[in-house]
């Protein structure tokens, strides 16, 4: 098996502009949700108006604009990693590129330009709805000429460009692989999400009794993966290996998760046997933990099944309940947390928690980040579809 | 040079019918894309069924169509268990729901139904054939328009060298509509214009010959190489020719090349070069490649053939496949 090192890693959140700040905040227990001032929430349809929005302050001209707001996030994300990283050569065939980003709120402005009939816009919109744009702006600022993906697996998709990138540098084909991923919120998100009332109406609550939705929330988390030759060939010490992942489907239901946590357990369970090792090795999970009723309930079953007993005092926590829901990005941001986590050996709490959950009866660090170490972290994600994916980190010094 | 991946079946689904076609002599039933019809106007529920397909786009069902008829004409399958089986999609979304369901939600969002906003994500073609079949293994998709197909069974390739435990189905299905035309119409040439748009749906079973003790069958495809590399500026006949001669093989010793220019594609045998008379937008390349061997032939021979896209941001996907008794 490869040893996969994470050489560096970055994250924009409404939190802040990188990783480093945005887990001050977590730690602190702040949440971003506010009234939402890019989408027009105005209709009483919309029962939450509030979503974890960056503002437009932030949007970087070398990279994009509004027009590629996720593309921009992306990059500046991909900026504090490649730092972190010690600037290595990003350029050449020996670098590959798997990410999650799609320019998601183009299809709306190429729906509208049709409506309207506006040719202009619906050619500029048809540019960013191109799934390749995300993928074309990195190469076109790193050099990077190694095989690239754009993976779409809803909720799960960073998690997925974490394995894509894992196996392009364990097949040999690539020395680093820059993997993650980033979203704005899109107007057909929010719509689909009050439609079928997976938003909440109060705020995030992951594993709280009543808990009643999440929220959504704009981010970008990348991670720049290394084979251990290349770093120490070029003389980078990462603190963090990439053990491993797990992958499934549920196949029970287009929306709903397996009733009894099938497809969670199952990609669970295949990134321990990949990463080989026990489950008692795992000192946190960063938990999928939407604040749906359904989803906490059966992501607890589930890590019941995979950890045994040792469940009840494993730290599982949800930064979702901060940051909302940044949809396919949310698994590249919350595989940022776990390496922030594994450096600080400090765990972000679950937020707004206020009432156990006989159904959820983990230990959900509420409210208040904890001090322990960890040495090795889990990190999952759960997506539309039925689709999921597991992965696992530790420092490299825990051998 | 790999020589355990293999494409092991395939199906396909398109306007003049379905291949292979158990019922009828294969030989006659070849060509599935080659006549003037453009579109798949018979029944696809005689194949999957129609409950649960409401909320499906005709590109869904003709993805699942093709999984179908793949998965009922697996001799072996008992060397699987459904929680192995994975699927990877090459699909950039069902695109006219897609369109559909954006437009709903932002025209009238109270009247949006919520069974149809899986649709808006791009995943939805691999969900549903997951959920159809009961497979629970990975269920992905990769987008990269044009090039969807072959990175497919790139992506494919990848997991099952890692995990020789692994099997993947690579499947993809386009149907012909305006969301479609809109994301073609993006080509940087329109050499393609003249190129009809068909529906089609194709599916293969990528496996690695460990899985199960099995014994390799020489009729099935090796997947001896593989490539995606950024290649700005050059020509897709010297990429592939490059491509080639890393392998250890020159042009001449390639008895088979089918590449595509986004919507623009060719086939080459020998020195005799063909355009291919339809696009299927990423699934061009795949169902060319499954009906030109699906041809019967009884030479015997080794055969070399590659495949490879050249999409408008100069990325270059490629696969060199070797049968050794064609």
């Amino acid at each position: 098996m490869a040893n996969i090192k994470i050489s560096g890693y970055g994250a924009v959140t409404p939190l802040g502009a990188n990783s480093k700040i945005s887990f001050k905040n977590l730690l602190m227990g702040k949440d971003a949700f506010k009234q939402s001032t890019f989408l027009d929430l105005s209709d009483d349809f919309f029962y939450q108006k509030k979503i974890a929005e960056i503002s437009e302050h932030i949007l970087d001209h070398r990279f994009g604009d509004h027009n590629c707001f996720a593309t921009v996030l992306t990059m500046l994300a991909l900026n504090e990693a490649y730092e972190m990283a010690g600037s290595p050569n990003l350029s050449g065939s020996r670098v590959g590129i798997a990410i999650s980003t799609l320019e998601s709120q183009a299809l709306e402005n190429i729906v509208k330009a049709m409506e309207i009939k506006d040719d202009q816009q619906l050619n500029r919109s048809l540019h960013y709805a191109d799934s390749q744009y995300c993928v074309t702006t990195i190469r076109r600022h790193t050099g990077a000429q190694g095989p690239s993906i754009v993976l779409s697996n809803a909720c799960a998709s960073g998690n997925h460009a974490i394995a894509a990138g894992y196996d392009m540098i364990e097949t040999g084909e690539v020395d680093i692989a820059i993997v993650g991923g980033g979203c704005k919120i899109f107007q057909s998100a929010v719509v689909g999400f009050h439609q079928f009332t997976g938003v909440s109406g109060d705020t995030c609550r992951p594993f709280d009794r009543n808990r009643s939705g999440t929220m959504l929330g704009d981010g970008a988390g990348i991670l720049i993966i290394e084979s251990a030759d290349h770093a120490k060939k070029r003389g980078h010490c990462p603190r963090i290996e990439l053990l491993g992942y797990g992958v499934s489907c549920d196949s029970y239901d287009m929306m709903a998760p397996h009733p009894e946590g099938l497809g969670m357990e199952l990609a669970m369970r295949r990134s321990l046997t990949m990463a080989n090792i026990s489950s008692n090795q795992i000192q946190y999970i960063n938990a999928h933990g939407t604040g749906t009723t359904v989803n906490d309930k059966l992501e607890s079953i589930s890590i019941h099944r995979v950890f045994g007993e040792q469940y009840l005092s494993l730290p599982i926590s949800s930064t979702k309940s901060m940051i909302g829901h940044a949809l396919y990005a949310a698994s590249a941001l919350e595989a940022v947390w776990c390496c922030r986590v594994l450096d600080e050996n400090m765990i972000p709490p679950t937020a707004n928690f206020q009432t156990k959950d006989d159904e959820c009866p983990i230990d959900c660090v509420p409210n208040q980040a904890r001090h322990t170490t960890v040495d090795c972290c889990m990190n999952n994600s759960f997506g539309f579809g039925g689709t999921n994916a597991t992965v696992i980190f530790r420092k490299c010094h825990a051998r | 040079m790999r020589d355990n991946l293999y494409i092991t079946k395939y199906a396909l689904v398109g306007p003049q019918g379905i291949w292979p076609d158990l019922s009828c002599e294969a030989s006659k039933k070849y060509t599935i894309t080659e006549a003037d019809k453009r579109s798949v106007d018979y029944d696809l529920s005689n194949f999957i069924g129609s409950k649960g397909l409401r909320f499906h786009d005709k590109s869904s069902k003709l993805a699942m169509t093709a999984v179908r008829i793949l998965l009922d004409n697996l001799d072996n399958i008992d060397r699987y268990t459904m929680e192995d089986l994975s699927v990877v999609v090459g699909s950039d979304g069902a695109l006219t729901l897609q369109y559909q369901v954006v437009a709903e939600a932002l025209n009238n969002p109270r009247m949006m139904n919520p069974r149809l906003y899986p649709n808006r994500g791009c995943n939805v073609i691999a969900g549903q054939i997951s959920l159809m079949f009961g497979l629970h293994g990975e269920s992905t998709v990769v987008s990269s328009g044009y090039n969807s197909g072959v990175d497919s069974l790139i992506y494919a390739s990848r997991k099952c060298l890692i995990n020789n435990t692994l099997s993947y189905v690579v499947a993809g299905g386009e149907s012909i509509g305006k969301a479609r035309h809109l994301r073609t119409s993006l080509r940087s040439s329109k050499d393609g214009d003249e190129v009809k748009e068909i529906e089609a749906g194709f599916a293969c079973l990528v496996e690695n010959q460990s899985i199960g003790n099995r014994t390799h069958n020489p009729k099935e495809w090796n997947i001896t190489a593989f490539l995606q590399r950024s290649i700005p500026g050059k020509h897709i006949e010297t990429a592939i020719s490059d491509f080639a001669v890393d392998n250890g093989f020159s042009m001449e010793e390639i008895h088979r090349c089918i590449y595509a220019v986004e919507g623009c594609g060719w086939i080459r045998n020998g020195s005799d070069i063909k355009p291919i008379p339809y696009d299927i937008y990423g699934g061009t390349i795949l169902t060319a490649f499954f009906e030109s061997v699906s041809k019967p032939s009884s030479n015997g021979q080794t055969m070399r053939c590659i495949l490879a896209n050249l999409d408008r941001h100069g990325m270059f996907s490629t696969v060199l496949l070797i049968n050794h008794q064609n």
